[in-house]
C-alpha cells in the first residue's frame, strides 16, 4: 500500500512523540498509528507510559516533540477542548463523572457538541434553542437506552454503584459523536460479571462506526477483542501487532513475568 | 418547560401577596427596606449562578456591585455646564442624552440615567473581562484571593479619589425617570412603584438564571464545577463558559447597584467593603450554593432582618457567623428542594399510620 492510501485509512497518526517529567523520560520515540474502525490496545507493565501518552494523545498533556495526526489535521498541543471538537472522547481510569448532576444529565453533557446555543440564546430561551435541546435530550436517551440506563436516568451520578457509573461514563463519551474513542482501564475495578457485560458493550460501540484505543490490563478482554495491540515498555514502543503474535513473542513474556521465565 | 417556570410563578405571586399583606397592615414603611433587600437579592442571585452553578467563588462582589453604583452616581451628577448651553451640548440635550437639574448653584446639565445605564453596563463588562482573563485560571483558594485582591483595590479607589467623594461619596442623586410616570427614586410617595420597579428586575434576573441553569450552558458550567477535565475532554471550552458566567454575574451585581444608588439617592464607600463581599458570600452559602430559590428566599429574608437593624452593631459579625455554622452543619443550605420532598415523604408516612 503506498503512503498516501496507508495515510487515509489511519484514522490517527501518532510520531515519535516524546514527554519528559523532569529527569524521566515517560514516553519515548512512540509511533503508531490507528486504522479507521478497529480496536486497537495499548498494553504494558505497570509504568510503561500509557496513561501518560492517553494524556498526551487527548491534550491533557502537552508532549515536548513530535507528530499527531488525526483524521488529517494536526492535533499537536492543541487544548483539549479542541481535541475533543475534532472528534476524540475520552474515560478515565477512575471514572470521572459530574457527580452532583443525573444520570441523563451527564449524558447530554456529552452531547454538548451536538449545540450551538451560547449564553445570549439560552438566557432568553430563543426558539432555535428548543429544538436543539430536543435533539440532545433524543441523543441521550437513546444511549441511555444502548447502555441499559434508563432506569437510572433520573438518578444522582455521584451515588451509583462503581459499575454503573462506568457505564454512564461510556454513554457520555459516546454522546459526543466522536470519532475516536479512548477507554482508559475500562475494566479495573469492575466484577467479573461486571467486566464480561463490557466485553459485551466495546464491540457495540465500535459497531456503531467508533474506533476504539484501549488500555487495560486484563489480558483476556485484550486478547479477545482487539484487532491490534501496541506494547510499550519503559516509555517506548515494545512491539505492535496481531494478539496471537504479541501472546508469542518472548519480549512481552520477558517484560511482564521477567527473564528467567523465557 | 412549564416545571421550570413554576417557581417564578410562585415568586411573582409571593412579591404581589406581600404588597398586599403591607397594605392591609398599613405598614407601608417596610417597604423602603424590602426594596432594598430585593436589590441586594438580585446581586446574590447573580454570584449565585457564579458560585452555586460554575463552581468559581468571588470574594470581590461588592466591588463590581459599587463600581455600577458609582458609574451611574457619577454620570448622573456631574457638572457638564450650564444648563442653557448651545451648540452641541445643546443637542445633546434637546436628544435627551444630557439633562438639566437644579442644583444651589443653578441649573446644570449632566448625563441622562440611561446614558449612565448603559455606561454601567459597558464599563463592569470592561472590568469583568479585564480581570476574569487571568484570574479565572486560578482555583479555590487562589482565586477567592485574587478577588479579595480586586474588592479591596475598589474600596480603596473610591475611598481615595477625589471626583467619587472620598469616604462621604456622592449624594443628592436626582430620581431616575424611567419611562413616562415611572420615575426611580427613594420617595416616600413612591415606594409602591419602586417596589415593583425592584421585584420587576429581580424576576428577569431570575427567569434568565432559571433558563441558563435549565440549558446547554447551565449543563456546561455544571460540568465545569463537577469535573473541569472531563468536562473539557467533552468539547466544553471551560474558559470561556468561566468568563461568561463571571461578567454575567459582575453585570447583575453593577445593575443593582446602579439602581439601588437611584434609590437610595446616594452611594457611599460602605457599600464597596470587604464586609460586603462575604456578607454576599455568606448569603449564597446560606441559600445552599446550587440551589437558586433557596438563595433568593433566604438572601432576601436575612438582608431585611438585617437593615431592620435586629443584628445592631454585630451585622457583619452575624453574617460571618452564619457562614460558619452553615458550611458546618448545612453544607448544602438552610432551603433545598430535597428538604422538601423529605418532609412531604415524612408526612405521608405519618398519615399511612
Amino acid at each position: 500500500m503506498d503512503k498516501e492510501a496507508f495515510e487515509k485509512m489511519s484514522l490517527l497518526s501518532v510520531t515519535n512523540i516524546n514527554k519528559h517529567f523532569g529527569g524521566l523520560h515517560a514516553v519515548r520515540d512512540v509511533s503508531f498509528s490507528v486504522t479507521k474502525g478497529m480496536i486497537k490496545s495499548i498494553i504494558g507493565p505497570n509504568g510503561a507510559g500509557k496513561t501518560t501518552l492517553f494524556n498526551l494523545l487527548s491534550g491533557e498533556i502537552r508532549p515536548d516533540s513530535g507528530q499527531v495526526q488525526f483524521d488529517g489535521k494536526k492535533i499537536y498541543r492543541l487544548p483539549p477542548y479542541r481535541i475533543a471538537t475534532l472528534g476524540i472522547s475520552r474515560t478515565y481510569q477512575t471514572t470521572r463523572l459530574f457527580d452532583h448532576m443525573t444520570v441523563l444529565e451527564n449524558v447530554m453533557t456529552g452531547a454538548h457538541l451536538m449545540g450551538r446555543a451560547g449564553f445570549f440564546a439560552c438566557a432568553l430561551k430563543l426558539p432555535w434553542t428548543f429544538s436543539e435541546e430536543t435533539a440532545i435530550n433524543k441523543k441521550a436517551v437513546e444511549l441511555l437506552e444502548v447502555f441499559d440506563l434508563l432506569e437510572f436516568a433520573d438518578e444522582v451520578a455521584g451515588e451509583l454503584a462503581f459499575g454503573i457509573k462506568r457505564r454512564v461514563e461510556f454513554a457520555r463519551a459516546c454522546a459526543s459523536s466522536p470519532k475516536l474513542l479512548f477507554l482508559d482501564e475500562p475494566a479495573a475495578g469492575l466484577n467479573i460479571y461486571e467486566t464480561i457485560e463490557l466485553s459485551r458493550l466495546i464491540p457495540v460501540i465500535r459497531d456503531r462506526g467508533l474506533t476504539l484505543l484501549l488500555v487495560e490490563h486484563d489480558m483476556s478482554m485484550v486478547m479477545d477483542l482487539s484487532d491490534e495491540i501496541l506494547v510499550l515498555n519503559e516509555g517506548a514502543r515494545l512491539v505492535e501487532g496481531l494478539p496471537r503474535e504479541i501472546q508469542k513473542n518472548t519480549d512481552v513474556i520477558r517484560v511482564y513475568l521477567g527473564d528467567e521465565q523465557c | 418547560m412549564k416545571r421550570i417556570y413554576f417557581p417564578v410563578l410562585v415568586l411573582v405571586m409571593a412579591i404581589v401577596l406581600l404588597q398586599l399583606l403591607i397594605l392591609v397592615l398599613d405598614m407601608n414603611f417596610l417597604l423602603t427596606q424590602i426594596t432594598m433587600s430585593l436589590y441586594y437579592t438580585i446581586v446574590i442571585v447573580g454570584l449565585c449562578m457564579l458560585m452555586g452553578y460554575a463552581g468559581q467563588i468571588s470574594m470581590g462582589h461588592a466591588g463590581f456591585f459599587a463600581i455600577g453604583a458609582y458609574t451611574q452616581a457619577f454620570l448622573v451628577t456631574v457638572n457638564l455646564g450650564p444648563a442653557d448651553i448651545s451648540g452641541f451640548p445643546g443637542f445633546l440635550k434637546s436628544a435627551g442624552l444630557l439633562i438639566a437639574r437644579s442644583t444651589p448653584s443653578g441649573e446644570i446639565l449632566s448625563f441622562s440615567p440611561w446614558i449612565a445605564f448603559v455606561a454601567v453596563i459597558i464599563i463592569t463588562v470592561f472590568f469583568a473581562l479585564d480581570l476574569g482573563i487571568p484570574i479565572l485560571r486560578l482555583k479555590g483558594h487562589y482565586l477567592a484571593m485574587a478577588t479579595l485582591a480586586f474588592g479591596i483595590m475598589i474600596y480603596t479607589f473610591v475611598l481615595a479619589v477625589d471626583f467619587l467623594g472620598m469616604a462621604d461619596g456622592i449624594a443628592g442623586i436626582p430620581p431616575f425617570q424611567m419611562f413616562p410616570g415611572i420615575a426611580l427614586s427613594g420617595d416616600m410617595s413612591a415606594r409602591i412603584p419602586n417596589y415593583y420597579i425592584a421585584a420587576v428586575v429581580l424576576i428577569i434576573v431570575v427567569t434568565v438564571a432559571v433558563n441558563i441553569i435549565n440549558s446547554r450552558v447551565g449543563r456546561a458550567l455544571k460540568a465545569i464545577h463537577g469535573n473541569q477535565l472531563a468536562a473539557e475532554s467533552l468539547g466544553i471550552n471551560a474558559s470561556r463558559y468561566k468568563l461568561g458566567i463571571f461578567v454575567f454575574s459582575a453585570v447583575t451585581a453593577a445593575v443593582a447597584g446602579a439602581m439601588l444608588a437611584h434609590y437610595n439617592g446616594s452611594i457611599g464607600p460602605s457599600e464597596a467593603t470587604i464586609n460586603k463581599s462575604v456578607r454576599f458570600v455568606s448569603l449564597v452559602a446560606v441559600g445552599g450554593m446550587d440551589s437558586i430559590w433557596g438563595v433568593v428566599g433566604m438572601g432576601f429574608c436575612l438582608q431585611f432582618i438585617s437593615l431592620r437593624g435586629v443584628f445592631g452593631s454585630f451585622d457583619e459579625a452575624f453574617f460571618a457567623l452564619i457562614l460558619v455554622i452553615t458550611m458546618l452543619f448545612l453544607p448544602r443550605g438552610i432551603i433545598r428542594v430535597e428538604y422538601f420532598k423529605s418532609l412531604v415523604a415524612w408526612i405521608r408516612r405519618l398519615l399511612k399510620k
